[in-house]
Protein backbone atom coordinates (compact mmCIF):
# COMPACT_ATOMS: atom_id res chain seq x y z
CA UNK A 1 0.00 0.00 0.00
CA UNK A 2 1.32 3.48 -0.84
CA UNK A 3 2.17 6.38 1.29
CA UNK A 4 -0.44 8.74 0.11
CA UNK A 5 -3.57 6.12 0.58
CA UNK A 6 -2.21 5.28 3.89
CA UNK A 7 -3.31 9.03 4.32
CA UNK A 8 -5.91 8.81 2.07
CA UNK A 9 -7.92 6.66 4.24
CA UNK A 10 -8.34 8.38 7.87
CA UNK A 11 -8.91 11.54 5.29
CA UNK A 12 -12.15 10.26 3.70
CA UNK A 13 -13.18 8.52 7.61
CA UNK A 14 -13.56 12.11 9.05
CA UNK A 15 -15.29 13.66 6.02
CA UNK A 16 -17.94 10.81 6.66
CA UNK A 17 -17.66 11.34 10.29
CA UNK A 18 -18.44 14.95 9.20
CA UNK A 19 -21.07 14.98 6.99
CA UNK A 20 -22.84 12.41 9.31
CA UNK A 21 -22.90 15.02 12.29
CA UNK A 22 -23.60 17.64 10.01
CA UNK A 23 -26.94 15.63 8.81
CA UNK A 24 -27.26 15.14 12.92
CA UNK A 25 -26.75 18.25 14.22
CA UNK A 26 -29.27 19.17 11.12
CA UNK A 27 -31.79 16.63 12.31
CA UNK A 28 -31.85 17.75 15.81
CA UNK A 29 -32.38 20.94 15.18
CA UNK A 30 -35.80 22.33 15.72
CA UNK A 31 -38.59 22.80 13.57
CA UNK A 32 -41.26 24.96 13.52
CA UNK A 33 -44.63 24.27 12.34
CA UNK A 34 -45.82 27.72 10.36
CA UNK A 35 -49.96 27.35 10.27
CA UNK A 36 -50.65 29.29 6.50
CA UNK A 37 -53.94 29.88 5.33
CA UNK A 38 -55.09 32.04 2.38
CA UNK A 39 -58.18 33.43 2.74
CA UNK A 40 -60.08 35.94 0.48
CA UNK A 41 -62.18 39.17 1.46
CA UNK A 42 -64.39 40.24 -0.58
CA UNK A 43 -66.67 43.02 -1.14
CA UNK A 44 -69.87 40.84 -2.45
CA UNK A 45 -72.09 39.88 0.12
CA UNK A 46 -71.54 35.90 1.36
CA UNK A 47 -70.52 33.26 3.96
CA UNK A 48 -67.72 33.60 6.08
CA UNK A 49 -66.06 30.66 5.83
CA UNK A 50 -66.45 28.50 8.79
CA UNK A 51 -62.38 27.74 8.64
CA UNK A 52 -61.81 31.46 8.97
CA UNK A 53 -63.41 32.09 11.76
CA UNK A 54 -60.72 32.78 14.13
CA UNK A 55 -59.61 35.09 11.31
CA UNK A 56 -62.78 36.85 11.19
CA UNK A 57 -62.59 37.08 14.76
CA UNK A 58 -59.53 39.06 14.12
CA UNK A 59 -60.44 41.40 11.09
CA UNK A 60 -63.91 42.45 12.24
CA UNK A 61 -63.17 45.13 14.18
CA UNK A 62 -60.73 46.67 11.69
CA UNK A 63 -62.13 45.69 8.61
CA UNK A 64 -65.56 45.19 6.75
CA UNK A 65 -65.76 42.89 3.62
CA UNK A 66 -68.85 40.73 2.47
CA UNK A 67 -67.66 37.67 2.53
CA UNK A 68 -64.88 35.53 3.83
CA UNK A 69 -63.74 32.03 2.43
CA UNK A 70 -60.52 30.32 2.72
CA UNK A 71 -58.38 29.09 -0.83
CA UNK A 72 -55.33 27.44 0.65
CA UNK A 73 -54.57 25.80 3.78
CA UNK A 74 -50.92 24.17 4.40
CA UNK A 75 -49.06 23.44 7.35
CA UNK A 76 -45.10 23.94 6.52
CA UNK A 77 -42.83 22.51 8.74
CA UNK A 78 -39.22 24.14 8.96
CA UNK A 79 -36.22 23.56 9.90
CA UNK A 80 -33.66 27.00 10.56
CA UNK A 81 -32.46 27.92 6.91
CA UNK A 82 -34.89 26.16 5.64
CA UNK A 83 -37.28 27.78 3.17
CA UNK A 84 -40.49 26.85 2.36
CA UNK A 85 -42.75 27.87 -0.61
CA UNK A 86 -46.60 28.18 -1.73
CA UNK A 87 -47.43 29.36 -4.63
CA UNK A 88 -50.71 31.77 -4.13
CA UNK A 89 -53.91 31.77 -6.31
CA UNK A 90 -52.74 34.78 -8.15
CA UNK A 91 -49.64 32.74 -9.21
CA UNK A 92 -47.41 35.04 -7.43
CA UNK A 93 -44.81 32.29 -5.11
CA UNK A 94 -44.91 32.59 -1.31
CA UNK A 95 -41.24 31.87 0.33
CA UNK A 96 -40.31 31.72 3.92
CA UNK A 97 -37.10 31.22 5.57
CA UNK A 98 -36.43 30.28 9.35
CA UNK A 99 -33.66 32.64 10.33
CA UNK A 100 -33.57 32.35 14.00
CA UNK A 101 -35.26 30.42 17.05
CA UNK A 102 -35.35 31.78 20.58
CA UNK A 103 -37.28 30.97 23.12
CA UNK A 104 -39.85 34.09 22.95
CA UNK A 105 -40.34 34.19 19.27
CA UNK A 106 -39.40 32.64 15.98
CA UNK A 107 -37.15 35.01 13.16
CA UNK A 108 -38.40 34.53 9.39
CA UNK A 109 -38.06 36.15 6.35
CA UNK A 110 -41.22 36.64 4.49
CA UNK A 111 -41.37 37.16 0.68
CA UNK A 112 -43.93 37.46 -2.10
CA UNK A 113 -42.30 37.42 -5.41
CA UNK A 114 -42.26 40.66 -6.45
CA UNK A 115 -44.75 42.45 -4.44
CA UNK A 116 -42.70 42.67 -0.93
CA UNK A 117 -40.49 41.19 1.50
CA UNK A 118 -40.29 41.27 5.40
CA UNK A 119 -38.50 40.02 8.05
CA UNK A 120 -40.87 39.21 11.22
CA UNK A 121 -40.15 37.87 14.43
CA UNK A 122 -43.03 36.28 15.72
CA UNK A 123 -44.05 35.16 18.85
CA UNK A 124 -45.84 31.66 19.10
CA UNK A 125 -48.82 31.63 18.25
CA UNK A 126 -49.03 34.96 17.05
CA UNK A 127 -50.90 35.56 13.94
CA UNK A 128 -49.92 37.48 11.18
CA UNK A 129 -51.69 38.72 8.50
CA UNK A 130 -51.18 39.89 5.19
CA UNK A 131 -52.92 41.46 3.21
CA UNK A 132 -54.09 44.21 0.18
CA UNK A 133 -51.01 43.09 -1.52
CA UNK A 134 -52.77 40.77 -3.51
CA UNK A 135 -55.88 41.68 -5.59
CA UNK A 136 -57.56 38.76 -6.39
CA UNK A 137 -60.90 38.60 -8.52
CA UNK A 138 -63.41 41.03 -6.72
CA UNK A 139 -61.46 41.09 -3.21
CA UNK A 140 -58.12 40.73 -1.69
CA UNK A 141 -56.03 37.97 -0.32
CA UNK A 142 -55.26 37.47 2.87
CA UNK A 143 -52.39 35.26 4.30
CA UNK A 144 -52.01 34.53 7.63
CA UNK A 145 -49.60 32.74 9.26
CA UNK A 146 -48.51 31.43 12.55
CA UNK A 147 -45.59 29.37 14.16
CA UNK A 148 -46.69 26.90 16.81
CA UNK A 149 -43.28 25.23 17.95
CA UNK B 1 -22.97 28.42 5.39
CA UNK B 2 -20.35 30.50 6.46
CA UNK B 3 -19.30 31.91 10.24
CA UNK B 4 -20.02 35.53 9.34
CA UNK B 5 -22.99 34.72 7.46
CA UNK B 6 -24.37 33.23 10.85
CA UNK B 7 -23.55 35.79 13.19
CA UNK B 8 -24.68 38.32 10.38
CA UNK B 9 -28.29 37.32 11.57
CA UNK B 10 -27.46 37.10 15.32
CA UNK B 11 -25.77 40.68 15.07
CA UNK B 12 -29.11 43.12 15.14
CA UNK B 13 -30.04 40.72 18.16
CA UNK B 14 -27.08 41.73 19.66
CA UNK B 15 -26.63 44.81 19.20
CA UNK B 16 -29.83 45.39 20.59
CA UNK B 17 -29.43 43.52 23.58
CA UNK B 18 -31.45 40.31 23.05
CA UNK B 19 -28.81 37.93 23.03
CA UNK B 20 -27.85 35.83 26.78
CA UNK B 21 -25.50 33.11 27.42
CA UNK B 22 -23.93 31.08 24.68
CA UNK B 23 -24.95 33.26 21.60
CA UNK B 24 -23.80 36.41 23.13
CA UNK B 25 -20.51 34.71 23.80
CA UNK B 26 -20.23 33.14 20.45
CA UNK B 27 -21.08 36.66 19.05
CA UNK B 28 -18.42 38.33 20.99
CA UNK B 29 -15.81 35.86 20.34
CA UNK B 30 -16.34 35.89 16.63
CA UNK B 31 -16.30 39.62 16.53
CA UNK B 32 -13.08 39.36 18.15
CA UNK B 33 -11.30 38.02 15.60
CA UNK B 34 -13.61 39.35 12.56
CA UNK B 35 -13.25 42.59 11.02
CA UNK B 36 -15.93 42.38 8.43
CA UNK B 37 -18.32 41.52 11.16
CA UNK B 38 -17.15 44.30 13.70
CA UNK B 39 -17.69 46.87 10.01
CA UNK B 40 -20.84 45.44 9.79
CA UNK B 41 -22.03 46.11 13.79
CA UNK B 42 -21.04 49.84 13.46
CA UNK B 43 -22.74 50.25 10.44
CA UNK B 44 -25.89 48.96 12.01
CA UNK B 45 -24.71 51.15 14.69
CA UNK B 46 -25.31 53.76 12.72
CA UNK B 47 -28.28 53.49 10.68
CA UNK B 48 -29.73 53.13 14.50
CA UNK B 49 -27.86 56.82 15.01
CA UNK B 50 -29.20 58.33 11.80
CA UNK B 51 -32.65 57.12 12.86
CA UNK B 52 -32.42 58.77 16.02
CA UNK B 53 -30.77 62.06 14.15
CA UNK B 54 -33.86 62.22 11.98
CA UNK B 55 -36.80 61.60 14.71
CA UNK B 56 -38.52 64.82 14.84
CA UNK B 57 -39.16 63.52 18.50
CA UNK B 58 -40.32 61.47 21.25
CA UNK B 59 -43.88 60.13 20.01
CA UNK B 60 -46.48 59.97 22.70
CA UNK B 61 -49.69 57.89 23.18
CA UNK B 62 -51.51 61.20 22.06
CA UNK B 63 -49.83 60.79 18.39
CA UNK B 64 -52.64 59.48 16.69
CA UNK B 65 -55.15 62.09 18.01
CA UNK B 66 -52.94 64.53 16.70
CA UNK B 67 -52.48 63.29 13.40
CA UNK B 68 -56.34 63.30 13.48
CA UNK B 69 -56.59 66.91 14.44
CA UNK B 70 -54.89 68.07 12.35
CA UNK B 71 -56.14 66.19 8.87
CA UNK B 72 -59.04 68.42 7.32
CA UNK B 73 -62.57 67.54 8.00
CA UNK B 74 -64.68 65.95 5.12
CA UNK B 75 -66.57 67.74 3.09
CA UNK B 76 -69.65 66.17 3.87
CA UNK B 77 -71.22 63.32 6.16
CA UNK B 78 -70.49 60.40 4.62
CA UNK B 79 -73.60 58.96 3.02
CA UNK B 80 -75.08 55.66 4.67
CA UNK B 81 -73.69 52.69 2.34
CA UNK B 82 -74.23 49.53 1.76
CA UNK B 83 -71.69 47.25 3.71
CA UNK B 84 -70.55 45.07 0.69
CA UNK B 85 -69.04 48.81 -0.55
CA UNK B 86 -67.14 49.28 2.81
CA UNK B 87 -63.88 47.00 2.18
CA UNK B 88 -63.71 49.06 -1.01
CA UNK B 89 -64.14 52.53 0.65
CA UNK B 90 -61.37 51.93 3.29
CA UNK B 91 -59.00 50.92 0.67
CA UNK B 92 -59.72 53.61 -1.05
CA UNK B 93 -55.94 55.48 -1.80
CA UNK B 94 -57.15 59.07 -1.81
CA UNK B 95 -59.43 59.00 0.96
CA UNK B 96 -56.59 57.28 3.39
CA UNK B 97 -53.16 58.82 1.84
CA UNK B 98 -52.50 61.58 4.41
CA UNK B 99 -53.37 58.92 7.06
CA UNK B 100 -51.33 56.45 5.59
CA UNK B 101 -48.73 58.28 5.21
CA UNK B 102 -48.18 59.44 8.53
CA UNK B 103 -49.02 56.03 9.89
CA UNK B 104 -46.70 54.22 7.67
CA UNK B 105 -43.99 57.23 9.00
CA UNK B 106 -45.28 56.33 12.73
CA UNK B 107 -44.55 53.03 12.22
CA UNK B 108 -41.46 52.96 10.72
CA UNK B 109 -40.51 55.33 13.81
CA UNK B 110 -41.49 53.04 16.38
CA UNK B 111 -40.16 49.93 14.77
CA UNK B 112 -36.11 51.36 14.54
CA UNK B 113 -36.21 53.61 17.03
CA UNK B 114 -34.60 51.65 20.07
CA UNK B 115 -36.27 53.64 22.80
CA UNK B 116 -39.27 53.79 21.61
CA UNK B 117 -42.09 52.17 24.42
CA UNK B 118 -42.65 48.97 23.49
CA UNK B 119 -45.78 47.57 21.50
CA UNK B 120 -46.54 44.45 20.09
CA UNK B 121 -46.08 45.26 16.38
CA UNK B 122 -42.62 46.73 16.50
CA UNK B 123 -41.58 43.56 17.95
CA UNK B 124 -42.89 41.61 15.00
CA UNK B 125 -42.18 43.66 12.12
CA UNK B 126 -38.16 43.53 11.94
CA UNK B 127 -38.41 45.69 8.52
CA UNK B 128 -40.23 45.53 5.16
CA UNK B 129 -39.44 45.98 1.22
CA UNK B 130 -42.28 46.97 -0.53
CA UNK B 131 -41.34 48.34 -3.72
CA UNK B 132 -42.55 51.87 -2.32
CA UNK B 133 -46.00 50.66 -1.83
CA UNK B 134 -47.24 52.32 1.48
CA UNK B 135 -47.64 49.83 4.71
CA UNK B 136 -49.46 50.10 7.01
CA UNK B 137 -48.78 47.79 10.30
CA UNK B 138 -52.23 47.26 12.87
CA UNK B 139 -52.80 45.96 15.97
CA UNK B 140 -55.56 43.74 15.50
CA UNK B 141 -58.22 41.78 17.59
CA UNK B 142 -56.17 39.50 19.88
CA UNK B 143 -52.71 38.23 19.50
CA UNK B 144 -52.47 39.70 15.72
CA UNK B 145 -50.58 41.93 13.96
CA UNK B 146 -51.89 43.34 10.48
CA UNK B 147 -49.52 44.05 8.02
CA UNK B 148 -51.33 45.63 4.54
CA UNK B 149 -49.90 46.86 1.44
CA UNK B 150 -51.77 50.06 -0.03
CA UNK B 151 -52.80 50.49 -4.04
CA UNK B 152 -50.70 52.52 -5.95
CA UNK B 153 -50.51 56.02 -4.11
CA UNK B 154 -52.05 58.62 -5.62
CA UNK B 155 -51.14 62.04 -6.60
CA UNK B 156 -52.19 65.19 -4.94
CA UNK B 157 -55.09 66.32 -6.42
CA UNK B 158 -56.34 63.03 -8.14
CA UNK B 159 -59.29 62.33 -5.89
CA UNK B 160 -60.87 65.37 -6.46
CA UNK B 161 -60.05 65.57 -9.87
CA UNK B 162 -62.08 62.05 -10.66
CA UNK B 163 -64.82 63.02 -8.43
CA UNK B 164 -63.74 61.67 -5.52
CA UNK B 165 -65.02 58.20 -5.19
CA UNK B 166 -64.76 54.34 -5.21
CA UNK B 167 -63.54 54.25 -8.75
CA UNK B 168 -60.27 54.35 -7.72
CA UNK B 169 -60.53 51.37 -5.79
CA UNK B 170 -58.95 48.21 -7.25
CA UNK B 171 -60.48 45.37 -5.74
Amino acid sequence: MSGSSVLAWPVLLLGVVGLVASARAQESSPVVVLHLMVSHASNRPGPIDPRAAELHRRLKNDFRYGSLSVLQQQLMQLRLQEIGSMELPTGKRLEIRLLHLSEGAVLIAVQIEGVMSMDLRVPNHHMVLLGGAQSYQDGKLIVSLQPDY
Amino acid sequence: MSACHRMEMLLHGYRDEELRGWHRWRVERHLAGCPACVRELEQIDRIGGWIRETAPARMGPDLWQQIAARLPAPAAPIAAKPRSSWLGAWLAPARWAPVVAAGAMATFIWILWPGAAPIATAGVVRSIYSNDMPVVVLEGEGDTTIIWLMDDPVEPGEHHKKGGGDEHVRI
